[in-house]
């Protein structure tokens, strides 16, 4: 099979996912024990309001009928009414979006590059005593929760330097990424040390491997092996990790924005649900979701163009 | 003939033994322009590991033990670092060109990057260069096979892209690990037919390695039988063949069924070889040997000339006692 029938089969097997997850998304309404739009208006509204909301939310009408209308109005960039402040939720979506953006992307190349290079000398340095501190290192991390890393950034660097700022997202463009220093240095916190594992066992299974033995024999210099022949195939185990580890990130994410207050996607979410705002609730669920699956599929389609023989199975 | 290798006290070291253990050595190796040098040896007795340590490519948990290594420069035998000889004077192909080769490279590319390396040309001319290779090494269509993937590729085009990158470092010796193992014995044949022609036509020097004692009597102009990382036999082929001298040797040649015939594999004489942290005491083959005596079991024989053959090398007390 080709490339490009790969790519299209990858495509079409994304929409009866979005189908799945918009039934979903719809369904969190009915999650709730009991009445939705009762739970909505809590217990001191009375029985007109809890009625004009089950309106609102078109609670009436049949299941079908709500998720056909919700697909419609989805798909034309209509989430619905936050219940408690009246704006759509595209609007509040498109508020919060970037700071959270922003975050998931400085979060992920800087967790990228610490993981390689780390990676990279500790496999190079295999049983050293540097690659012990490192492996201890790696441990740390993983067992840090990412509230205590965020609290531990501040406590440590912010505060004493105060060359970072410790909540907000600034209004320039300058003091975005300037607020995104130490927000994105916790989520390398919390992300890296399984992609460095992960990397580490890949490097050290390719150094055994007889091509690089060959590569030496050859002549090639240490570098040329790890640049010209060990990347492509570590690059293939990043974009994996990246794939597998897409839920880790959203949660660190939100735990990264609540520690520094800052007006992302997650805080609005957070808001959210102690509000039981639910339209907020099930747009930014959908928007998540809808990164989740690009993710993935991003994902797949670059690895199809790193792994040639992936595509003929 | 030019000396073009000489190797004195070659050995492999477990690098984390409370003890030495050499699972080869030492032992003495050299090399004639042009020739062919055959070792042949059962499994394990560390033939891979002495190609392996001439280059100084040993895995994890082995090191090469100091000794010289001489290599001929501008007519003179000089001591050189085996480092420095990777795809300059010598290079190396393997017994499994399907691992030998990186899959995520084109095949053009994989000997283009070996030429860039030694000749610093550009990658347009590498191209070209690697295209030529691939005819020179007999692969049909070059221009479209340099484009392929590896898994493209069969298994004896798979031998002969990784024979054509030891040639792209225009080396005077190539090391073969049993180069043809793991292929069909069609394929086999053919793989040895280019591999002699680069030896005759191009003036290559081959230490070939192989369980196939037909195969090394084919193409051998020398053989070295290697016993529990030991040589116990050195000579020129016809000598070997024609008249074994150590009891190895010839249970080793008496196991084929009829040299004549080329089917003749390497059949395991009974018991079997010492594990390098189990090497015995004394003659290392003494407790498979009929001949054992108890000088055998109590000093290990050195490697020396015989008395009626002058350039055969034998490691055994009972050398010259009338069978
Ligand atoms: N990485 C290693 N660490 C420790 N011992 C090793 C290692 N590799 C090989 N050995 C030991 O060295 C000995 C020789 O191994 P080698 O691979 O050279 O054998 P060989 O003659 O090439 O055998 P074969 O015909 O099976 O390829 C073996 O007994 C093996 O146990
Ligand atoms: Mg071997």
């Amino acid at each position: 099979m080709d490339r490009g029938r790969f790519i299209i089969r990858r495509l079409l097997q994304t929409i009866p996912l979005l189908a799945g997850i918009m039934l979903l998304v719809l369904l969190l309404l009915h999650v709730v024990p009991g009445d939705p739009a009762r739970a909505i208006g809590g217990i001191s509204a009375s029985e007109e309001q809890v009625d004009q909301i089950r309106e609102e939310l078109g609670l009436n009408r049949s299941l079908p009928v709500q998720y056909v209308s919700y697909v419609g109005n989805a798909l034309r960039g209509d989430l619905g009414r936050s219940t408690r402040s009246g704006r759509t939720v595209t609007s509040i979506i498109a508020d919060r979006l970037a700071p959270t953006a922003l975050l998931l992307a400085c979060g992920m190349i800087l967790s990228i590059a610490l993981s390689s290079v780390i990676a990279v000398i500790s496999a190079r340095n295999k049983d050293s005593a540097l690659d012990f501190a490192l492996i201890g290192v790696t441990v740390a991390g993983i067992s840090i929760p990412t509230f205590w890393a965020g609290l531990m950034l501040i406590l440590l660097i912010a505060l004493p330097t105060g060359l970072f700022p410790i909540n907000g997202f600034g209004d320039t463009p300058l003091e975005n990424l300037h607020s995104i220093v130490l927000p994105a240095l916790t989520f390398a916190i919390a992300i890296s040390p399984v992609m460095i594992r992960a990397l580490r066992a890949k490097l050290v299974d390719l150094y055994r491997q007889d091509f690089v033995m060959m590569s030496r024999a050859a002549g090639l210099s240490e570098n040329a092996i790890l640049y010209r022949h060990l990347s492509r195939h570590a690059a293939i185990t990043l974009v994996t990790m990246i794939s597998v580890q897409v839920g880790p990130m959203i949660f660190v994410s939100v735990v990264s924005e609540k520690t520094y207050a800052r007006p992302g996607l997650g805080e609005a979410l957070v808001n959210a649900v102690s509000q039981r705002d639910f339209p907020v609730i099930q747009g930014i669920t959908l928007v998540t979701a809808l990164f989740v699956t690009a993710v993935h599929l991003t994902a797949d389609i670059v690895i199809s163009f790193l792994n040639p023989w992936m595509t003929l199975k | 003939m030019t000396r073009i290798l000489e190797i004195a006290d070659l050995r492999v070291d477990l690098s984390r033994a409370e003890r030495r253990v050499s699972p080869v050595g030492p032992v003495d190796l050299w090399l004639d322009a042009g020739e062919c040098l055959g070792i042949v040896g059962e499994s394990g007795s560390g033939k891979s590991l002495t190609l392996k340590a001439i280059l100084d490519l040993l895995p994890d948990g082995l090191t090469r033990g100091t000794g010289t290594q001489k290599i001929a420069q501008g007519g003179r035998l000089v001591p050189t670092d085996p480092r420095s000889l990777r795809g300059a004077k010598i290079s190396m192909i393997s017994q499994e060109p399907a691992a030998a080769l990186d899959p995520l490279m084109r095949i053009g590319d994989l000997i283009g990057e070996i030429v860039r390396h030694h000749s610093g040309c550009s990658w347009a001319e590498a191209r070209l260069r690697a295209v030529d290779l691939l005819r020179r090494v007999g692969v049909p269509d070059p221009e479209t096979r340099a484009r392929f993937w590896p898994h493209e590729l069969s298994g004896g085009l798979k031998q002969r892209v990784v024979i054509s990158m030891a040639l792209a470092c225009q080396s005077d010796m190539l090391l073969c690990d049993e180069p043809t193992t793991a292929l069909d014995v069609t394929i086999q044949a053919q793989i040895v037919d280019l591999l002699r022609d680069l030896q005759v036509n191009d003036g290559l020097g081959l230490i070939f390695v192989t369980h196939d004692l037909a195969l090394i009597r084919q193409i051998a102009d020398r053989i070295c039988i290697m016993y529990a990382g030991l040589i116990v036999e050195t000579g020129p082929s016809s000598e070997i063949f024609s008249n074994p001298q150590h009891p190895y040797t010839r249970a080793l040649l008496a196991a084929l069924p009829d040299i004549e015939q080329s089917e003749g594999r390497l059949v395991p004489i009974e018991g079997t070889p010492p594990a390098p942290t189990a090497f015995p005491q004394g003659c290392r083959f003494g407790p498979r040997c009929p001949r054992a005596s108890d000088v055998c079991r109590q000093t290990a024989p050195a490697l020396l000339a015989t008395e009626d053959a002058q350039d055969v090398k034998v490691a055994c007390h009972h050398t010259g006692d009338v069978t």
